[in-house]
């Protein structure tokens, strides 16, 4: 009988890795698919100076791809990620774009729009459309033969990353979210159970 | 008339109060499980940022308590370990959590963030230890 209350409890305590688990947002798609291509050779020109980034642009449906990453830093952009709606901001002076991970809608300066090619993730990357980006960012893009110019103005340039509010709603497994409260409970009430025992002896005795 | 009963009063207002002390004194594992559920337990959830994450902890060392068949000093030291050692499994499994993926989106705040606020457990779980050895040190 106590073997088996405590494998249950065993089991109890196990279950909320097991939801975790289940929870974990697996977007990572790790295979390209055939409208994608590797633009190994692509330049990005940010102000003039040639801005590389460790994983290679990719084209889909026509479009430049860069990492967000690359984005906040070669723009000096602000990026937050929203885990729960899985959502990158990217902002830059008064003007902000959302992407929603997988999802032809996106948000611009607080309107939705809907795009071509949705954001989506690469080799663990959230690739983002750079010449949407950029433009909507308010910098000027040229494209070129095998390069993409991308101008900032001057008020961007002097702009400094700023931490934002960065939002981390990661939802609790409902295990946990309800399982602590009332175990909580339950451990009281066994408390003032014990404790009237213990009145109860000492009453007696 | 009115002094005797003054004084009657008195003698089992201080035999309550030594009923108390020795039921304190004997039971302190008791008193400490009702401080870490009444107490602590309310305080972490309502005051820490990782709420329910880091109030798994006090209620985590309660239920050491309330299973162990110890004596109530040893069952003090058990209930410090166990809280220790839960901070520690709570603080890992989230940062497993918020920093996998803040790492994958290239996220630095929320790296910081992340680390910020799941360390709660492993604090909760220390300050813990440190006041239920305490406790086990004065009484022995």
């Amino acid at each position: 009988m106590k073997r088996t209350f405590f494998i249950f409890i065993f089991l109890l305590l196990m279950a909320p890795y097991a939801f975790a688990q289940n929870e974990t947002p697996v977007g990572a798609s790790k295979i390209l698919d055939a409208n994608i291509s590797v633009a190994k050779d692509l330049k990005i020109i940010v102000d003039g100076k040639e801005v590389k980034s460790d994983v290679p642009p990719l084209v889909k449906y026509g479009l430049v791809y860069v990492p967000v990453r690359f984005v906040s830093e070669a723009m000096n952009a602000t990026v937050t990620w929203d885990e729960q709606h899985r959502v990158v901001k990217v902002s830059l002076g008064g003007k902000s774009i959302e992407f929603f991970i997988e999802s032809s809608l996106v948000n611009v300066n607080s309107k939705d729009e809907k795009m071509l090619a949705p954001a989506f993730i690469y080799q663990d990357r959230t690739m983002v459309p750079l010449e949407l980006t950029a433009l909507n960012l308010g910098a000027s893009v040229e494209k070129g033969k095998g390069t993409i110019n991308i101008g900032l103005s001057k008020n961007q340039q002097a702009q400094t990353k700023t931490p934002s509010g960065v939002s981390l709603n990661m939802p609790n497994p409902p295990i946990i979210e309800y399982g602590v409260p009332l175990l909580w409970f339950i451990g009281l009430l066994f408390l003032f159970f014990t404790m009237f025992k213990e009145w109860l002896k000492n009453k007696n005795s | 008339m009115k002094g005797e009963i003054q004084r009657m009063k008195e003698v089992s207002l201080n035999a309550k109060r030594s009923g108390l002390m020795d039921f304190i004194e004997a039971r302190i594992d008791l008193v400490m499980i009702l401080f870490l559920l009444l107490i602590v337990a309310p305080l972490v959830y309502f005051v820490a940022r990782s709420t329910v994450w880091a109030a798994i902890v006090p209620v985590g060392a309660a239920w050491a308590g309330l299973i162990s068949k110890e004596v109530p000093q040893e069952k003090l030291i058990t209930m410090g370990g166990v809280a220790q050692g839960l901070g520690l499994v709570v603080t890992l499994f989230g940062l497993g959590q918020v920093i996998g993926p803040a790492i994958a989106a290239h996220n630095v705040e929320m790296v910081g963030y992340g680390v910020s606020i799941k360390i709660e457990a492993t604090i909760t779980g220390l300050l813990i230890s440190v006041i239920l050895s305490a406790v086990s040190a004065r009484l022995s």
